[in-house]
């Protein structure tokens, strides 16, 4: 779940005669990721040339849009669906099917022609009346005609259609590739508990006529080539926030991803700021609501798209945000913007106290301003901690050991200070003796970092170790606004109550709360995690794995 | 001298309507910009909204400091507290103006930059998300300020 699905690359060179039956037949098994060989044939020492755009690729696109708009002046649409089966000549298909979309438009173009002569006879004021009944009756018929016409050709239009963009497909997938004088050269990943079967379909469908190596993805292997693309596979309430780490930037195969980590550390920072048992008990059950209704349609096939798509398919992280916040709610003793419901005070629970100030819970954010920074500094701190480990794994992962002595050295020093200041109280940040008496906390990793840093490189480094400081404090900061939004949000359900009291105020101020709040508080709690959190252990800007796949069931005539 | 009173209204003034016009410059400056990136790009805009969002949070930070000093108004009585409010009203307003300038700028060039190359975002965001970390800056001492009073 934290790593990609392994890659390996496949490298095949296949006889010419043989290369559109196997497109054909790896585009069904939709497992393979082809790599763009037009700017690496230089691996291949000048024995590759790159595949040139022919005239073809321009003929099949000129017959898919003769067809699309006979099919769109007959009110016809689609495509062969998934599962279909379609049998095609790849060799005479564009001279066959040129001749047939001539004759339909042909067919098709005189029948609206003889209904827009009567149409034009009909329209002329000076008509017997006799006369116009009876061209009346012969348009109801070329009408009935032209209908019936549009119906007898609709399925073989599709089919044309389907088989033209097949064809299409085909040609624009070999320009990928590289070509000698009677072969494809081709490069793709594949997931490693498919090679087999992409391999055994390389050589069923090329007739033997192929050469291929498989090469494993190691990163010194491909340094200066390119990194696999990647693939996760996820329990599906995970899908909402790979997408929102999918948005920030694609992650790099060598690297763990977040998304999974994220599922716990998102809902918490977005209950803190909408800690309101009432409210987030509404967003919850709307999020379990939105997850059902979108598993119901997804069985049925009909899933929309657009902002419900999006609203439908966040369902799983607004529910666990709405629990998340009832749990907040009750630290803060919160219910509906007032600290009472049906005339029950609500005691704000304490579930523990950390060091000399931290609180978690056990007060009224509103009232007791401080405590609640002091909360947010420390929530930020262990997120940013949890960070740079996720730093430290990664490098550990990637064999980099000298960096990894640097991230070390920064949790170390990162750590040492929160330590002091939340066990000792916030007093002794700008208290130069302290740190002086106990300089393991902050003096000695800062000055080492300083002198691992500037040996390994050089000026470079010491500019990063001044970063690593200035980073870490004004990151922290940052999550400050953890207590702003937490009071945002219940000073406004709060400003509602006194305006209107009773339910009307409740209702106002519940639906203002989810609707404006919740976005914003979605957006800050999204920024921390894409900014402050991201950028202590997240490269990303890789390639997401998309597999070349053909849905329809084609099989080729004369597959040579 | 201006009574207490006076300059504490002027504070709630300052903080919830000066940032607001921080929070419609820059609401404006990539409201506009979206409406035209989306034409191109509509996939785009649900990245790009991050901006418009970040600027209306200012208008919100300004409503909470003026909220909280509307809720300590009966306190303002002496010179000293009068200053304090009017502090807070001023870093305030003064704070989210700036962030939004640069949310302004740094937002709109964002929107244009993903039409061209969705995958810059990562790094044209950092620009936005700094600018707008200046008004929290601002509101955190702004609270202080009025926590004193």
């Amino acid at each position: 779940m934290l790593r990609p699905i392994p890659m390996v690359k496949i490298r095949a060179i296949v006889y010419e005669d043989y290369i559109n039956n196997v497109l054909c037949e790896l585009g069904k098994l939709k497992s393979v990721h082809f790599v763009d060989l037009r700017n690496k044939l230089d691996r291949f020492k000048g024995y590759v040339k790159p595949v040139e755009a022919g005239e073809i690729i321009f003929r099949y696109s000129n017959l898919i849009s003769r067809v699309s708009k006979i099919m769109d002046s007959m009110g016809i649409s689609g495509l062969r669906k998934a599962g279909e089966r379609l049998t095609v000549n790849i060799g005479r298909l564009l001279d066959e099917a040129e001749k047939e979309i001539e004759e339909i438009e042909k067919s098709y173009r005189a029948l609206n022609e003889e209904v827009s002569t009567i149409e034009k006879t009909l329209s002329a004021p000076e008509l017997y009346e006799e006369r116009r009944e009876e061209l009346e009756k012969r348009l109801k018929e070329k009408r009935l005609e032209l209908e019936k016409f549009s119906e007898s050709v609709a399925s073989r239009l599709i089919t044309l259609r389907t088989s033209l963009e097949f064809g299409l497909k085909l040609e624009n997938t070999k320009l990928l590739f590289g070509r000698t004088f009677k072969t494809f050269v081709f490069e793709a990943w594949v997931p490693e508990d498919r090679s087999a079967d992409v391999v055994r379909v390389l050589k069923e469908a090329s007739k033997g006529l192929v050469i291929f190596e498989t090469l494993k993805a190691e990163r010194e292997h491909v340094e200066g080539h390119e990194s696999p693309p990647v693939l996760y596979r996820f329990p599906s309430f995970l899908e909402p926030f790979e997408k929102l780490v999918e948005s920030f930037s694609i992650q790099s195969y060598y690297e763990i991803n977040p998304a999974p980590i994220m599922a716990i550390t998102f809902p918490i920072l977005f209950g803190v700021m909408f800690a309101d048992v009432g409210q987030a008990a509404i967003l919850a059950v709307s999020g379990l609501i939105f997850s059902i209704l979108r598993r119901r349609l997804k069985r049925r096939g009909a899933e929309p798209s657009g902002l419900t798509g999006m609203v439908l398919s966040a369902g799983e992280l607004l529910f666990l945000c709405g629990l998340s916040g009832i749990f907040w709610g009750l630290l803060f003793g919160e219910v509906f913007g007032s600290h009472e419901i049906l005339g029950m005070h609500i005691h704000p629970l304490e579930l523990a106290t950390v060091g000399k100030e931290i609180r978690i819970g056990g007060f009224i954010p509103s009232e007791d301003i401080i405590a609640m920074f002091h909360l947010a500094l420390f929530i930020g701190s262990i997120h940013l901690m949890l960070g740079l480990t996720l730093n430290l794994v990664n490098k550990l992962l990637m064999k980099e050991y000298k960096e990894a002595v640097s991230v070390v050295l920064w949790m170390w020093f990162y750590s040492g200070a929160a330590y002091a200041v939340f066990n000792f109280g916030s007093h002794v940040a700008f208290d130069f003796g302290f740190w002086l008496l106990n300089p393991h906390l902050l003096i000695v990793p800062l000055i080492l970092m300083i002198i691992v840093e500037g040996l390994l490189r050089k000026i470079e480094g010491l500019s990063h170790s001044f970063m690593a400081l200035i980073e870490s404090m004004s990151h922290t900061v940052s999550y400050g606004r953890l207590l702003a939004l937490t009071l945002i949000h219940a000073s406004m359900s709060k400003m509602f109550l006194n305006v209107i009291p009773g339910l009307g105020g409740i209702i106002s101020g519940t639906l203002l709360a989810l609707i404006l709040e919740g976005i914003i508080i979605f957006v800050h709690t999204l920024r921390l995690h894409w900014v402050e959190w991201f950028s202590k252990f997240y490269s990303g800007g890789e390639v997401k794995y998309t597999p070349f796949e053909i849905i329809v069931d084609v099989s080729l005539v004369d597959a040579r | 001298m201006l009574s207490p009173g006076l300059l504490g209204i002027i504070s709630i003034v300052l903080s919830a309507g000066v940032s607001a016009i921080g929070a419609i410059f820059a609401i404006i400056s990539v409201g506009t910009a979206m409406a035209g990136a989306g034409t191109e790009r509509p996939e785009i805009l649900s990245r790009a909204m991050l901006a418009v969002v970040l600027a209306e949070a200012l208008a919100i930070y300004g409503l909470l400091a003026a909220f909280m000093l509307v809720g300590a108004l009966p306190k303002i009585t002496t010179e000293e507290s009068a200053f304090k409010a009017l502090g807070a009203g001023m870093v305030i307003a003064t704070s989210s103006l700036a962030a939004g300038l640069g949310i302004a700028y740094c937002g709109s060039a964002m929107t244009g930059a993903l039409v061209e190359k969705p995958e810059t975002f990562s790094g044209n965001v950092i620009s936005v998300v700094l600018a707008e970390a200046i008004g929290i800056y601002g509101l955190l001492i702004a609270f202080m300020l009025i926590g004193q009073i």
